[in-house]
């Protein structure tokens, strides 16, 4: 497959600007210059997004460190970043990659397939969050020239998924500052060195990361930006203040509370832009823990759906920031996404009637049951949905004690202990089904894999389901398979997936090329530049 | 005793701020008979201005959540853990000082320093720490607030009864040949008293603050409204729409200002001879 070098892009970043400029003349050529500075909430340990592959680090790290190809909005999807091109063999065992000449890694040595290589056997399979599921299989990668890796697989994989697993996955770091060390300890986790359009020059803990101009880029005369200064702003309230005095000049993942977005909105200079996220989709969940005897019967897991209203989740939690979900695939991704299945309309009466049938009728003091709920703490709206939740379920006799830990805690309670009835949750969908959205359902996991399936759920059909997707060549075929996924999803509830959401971006109107593929916030940020 | 409630009731600001914490735990305690709104129920539009809808007369919060109701609950919360925290510190305390003060020597020089151990940990941060090891649940609260506060009615009462000890009416308690027992109890300690029950009073007004900082940093029971958290929540919209820390903010003003005012009155009543600095 070819993919089109820059006309997708062009197209895309003409998108973003006519939201951000709503109107405004935009047929401007990019200005060179001007630092960016930016609001930065967290400051992940380890940097290394070949090995850490989550939004806090893609931040700041993949504008230093590039995937071998980018998302894009229209077809095909893709644009190429170290990968120029890419085909996989009929078996579905090898996968090559044809890489970008004359590109160099900011310490001056060039970038080859033994990085690539490197990369993918060593961090990517072994160390990252998402590679362990989706590399699983790699054998080997054979370099038969400087410029052409082959990525070999043990047993048939899609090449449809490693093709949508390059954007958030395959962050390449130069093999000769890795070899012979433990990965886990290499300082340039954090003091990072990769091929992208910055270069890292300076962390301050609890102040600042430092990025400059990389002036020997692949993509000259990109990078437009002399540099990005990432301010670390953990209060919310300081990152809106600050936005307006003109401190920073842009916040990306909803660092501004929700109910301050509308006022922003209308501050002459501040754009609030909804673009750029599609591609890191979350949702909202319910969590269950079927060791629970009532929550493993089918009758009430459905009757907590039909007790949930996803309008007001909508309306009232995310300020109209969010639709509701049909299945664990967002809309988004039309590959996938399919809404014929069973659904589940806000309707207390059928709530109380099928919980009557599981025999769990209202006692004397009006309960039916008695829940422990733990709303994840991250958000505000896990925990805001906590509250809710909290709400609908008194309303139908089950009675839900909040039980409120911090992130850690949290994690070790959901996740390796099991101590919970119901949580609530924010899995991101990430591209293709079988990356992070199909462990929520499989069966039989250890404990202690964070965001997977420790529900105590299983099931052998939806397991021979996901196995058959994971193995399934033909595109169209595979998605067939994650469309019936989706309906056994929503027939056996195992999980309530109530409402999608992506972020928000609040910025100066000074900042242009904002919002241009639909993972922005986490990608290269080549094509932003600044106003006069 | 009436010398004293007469002189507590000749200072206005003490006997105002006595009515009005009376009028507050009276409200609190009938909160559900006051007014039947359940406070966690969703019953309103969100956001809802204060004084435009009779139905909600302070507003609601964002997910539309009657805010008098929140602030009445509040008010139950705030009252009940900050009074069990002050009467478990007061004893906790008064027990320490007293043994320490009677006993003296070694055990005296033991349980000072253990006081002093304490004492060198900022309360506050010692009932963060109590509270995040014991749960947010409304009894480890007043075990926190009471384990970072026991210490100063303990070095009052044992100053106290050292002070005491020497007196005329005890030497003769002790020449009549009262049990030691009897002479604590019921010579040495009433004596004590009234200093710690005015410290009690502003120790009330701190265990207040502490309880509403926990919550505030959202390490209190999350199923139950209370002023600290309403504020915390309402800061997400505290240039928008700031009625909704605005409320809980002005409840923990007047309570903490009550509390402190009657503590002087009482202070004022109790001990009258001390000069005020």
């Amino acid at each position: 497959m070819r993919l089109e070098r820059r006309a997708l892009l062009r197209a895309g970043s003409l998108l973003g600007l006519a939201t951000i400029t709503g109107g405004r003349a935009r047929a401007q050529t990019p200005r060179r210059g001007g630092v960016l500075v930016v609001a930065a909430d967290t400051e992940p340990r380890n940097l290394n997004p070949a090995m850490v592959a989550s939004n806090g680090v893609f931040y700041v790290a993949s504008k230093v460190i590039e995937p071998l190809a980018e998302m894009a909005y229209g077809e095909p999807g893709l644009t190429p970043r170290l990968a120029l091109a890419f085909e996989g063999s009929k078996d579905g065992r090898s996968v090559t990659l044809r890489l970008r000449p004359n590109v160099r890694f900011h310490d001056g040595k060039p970038f080859s397939s033994a990085d690539v290589a490197w990369s993918a056997l060593e961090l990517w399979k072994k160390h990252q969050n998402l590679g362990r599921v989706v590399f699983k299989d790699l054998e080997a990668v054979d370099t038969p020239d400087p410029l052409t890796a082959i990525l070999r697989f043990a047993t048939p994989t899609p090449l449809q998924l490693v093709r949508n697993a390059l954007p958030a996955l395959t962050a390449v770091v130069p093999r000769h500052l890795y070899e012979g060390t433990d990965p886990l300890a290499n300082p340039h986790n954090q003091k990072l060195v990769g091929t992208g359009p910055f270069r890292f020059v300076e962390y301050r803990p609890g102040q600042y990361y430092r990025l400059e101009r990389n002036p020997d880029y692949w993509d000259a005369p990109r990078p437009w930006l002399d540099g990005i200064v990432f301010r670390v702003l953990p209060d919310r309230g300081a990152i809106a203040a600050a936005l307006e005095s003109g401190e920073i000049r842009l916040a990306a993942f909803s660092a501004v509370p929700l109910a301050d977005m509308q006022r922003l909105a209308k501050v002459p200079g501040i754009a609030v832009i909804d673009k750029g996220y599609e591609g890191i989709t979350y949702q909202l969940t319910v969590e269950i823990n079927h060791r629970r005897k009532e929550l493993a019967d089918l009758r009430v897991r459905r009757a907590i759906a039909h007790a949930i209203d996803p309008n007001f989740v909508v309306e009232r939690i995310f300020l109209g920031y969010a639709k509701p979900s049909t299945g664990p695939v967002p809309r988004f991704d039309t590959r996938f996404y399919t809404a014929e299945v069973p659904t589940y309309t806000y309707d207390p009466k059928r709530a109380e009637a099928l919980l009557d049938e599981a025999g769990l009728r209202r006692g004397a003091d009006g309960v039916r049951f008695t829940v422990e709920l733990l709303p994840a703490p991250w958000f505000e709206q896990t925990r805001q949905m906590g509250d809710y939740l909290r709400q609908a379920l008194k309303a139908v006799g089950i009675e839900a004690k909040l039980v409120v830990k911090d992130p850690a805690g949290h994690q070790k309670a959901v996740y390796t202990d099991h101590a919970f009835d119901l949580a609530i949750g924010s899995p991101v969908y990430r591209n293709d089904p079988a990356i992070s959205t199909t462990i929520l359902y499989q069966g039989g996991l250890p404990p202690g894999v964070p965001f997977s399936n420790q529900y105590g759920w299983a099931d052998s059909a939806m397991d021979d389901l996901i196995a058959r997707a994971a193995r399934e060549l033909d595109p169209t075929a595979r998605s067939e398979l994650y469309r019936r996924f989706q309906r056994l999803a929503a027939e056996h509830l195992p999980l309530i997936p109530v409402v999608e959401f992506t972020f928000l971006t609040v910025a100066s109107t000074s900042v242009r090329g904002v919002a241009d593929n639909p993972r922005w916030a986490t990608s290269h940020w080549a094509d932003t530049w600044l106003e006069a | 005793m009436s010398d004293a409630f007469a002189r507590f009731a000749r200072n206005p600001a003490a006997l105002l701020a006595a009515l009005l914490l009376a009028a507050l735990a009276l409200a609190a305690a009938l909160a559900p008979r006051l007014w039947p709104i359940d406070p966690e129920a969703v019953d309103g539009p969100p956001l809802l201005h204060p004084f435009t809808d009779p139905a909600h007369p302070l507003g609601t919060d964002r997910l539309g959540r009657d805010l008098l109701a929140r602030l009445l609950f509040g008010a139950r919360i705030s009252l009940v853990v900050a009074l069990a925290a002050a009467f478990a510190s007061l004893l906790i305390g008064s027990a320490v000082g007293l043994a320490a003060g009677l006993a003296g020597g070694r055990i005296d020089d033991l349980l000072m320093r253990i006081t002093d151990a304490f004492q060198t940990v900022p309360g506050f941060l010692l009932a963060l720490a109590f509270v995040s090891v014991l749960g947010p649940e409304a009894e480890s609260v007043v075990l926190a607030i009471a384990a970072s506060s026991w210490t100063g009615p303990a070095r009052i009462v044992r100053a106290e009864i050292l002070s005491l000890a020497r007196r005329d009416f005890v030497l003769a308690a002790v020449a009549v040949g009262l049990p030691r027992v009897e002479i604590a109890w019921r010579v040495l300690l009433p004596n004590a008293l009234p200093p710690v029950l005015a410290y009690a009073c502003a120790s009330i007004a701190s265990a207040v603050l502490i309880e509403s900082a926990l919550s505030f940093l959202g390490l209190a029971d999350p199923n139950r409204a209370s002023w600290g958290a309403m504020i915390a929540e309402g800061r997400a919209v505290l240039v928008r729409e700031p009625w909704l820390s605005i409320w809980p903010g002005l409840a923990l003003l007047v309570t903490v200002l009550a509390v402190n005012l009657v503590g002087e009155g009482l202070d004022d009543a109790l001990a009258p001879r001390r000069a005020r600095p």
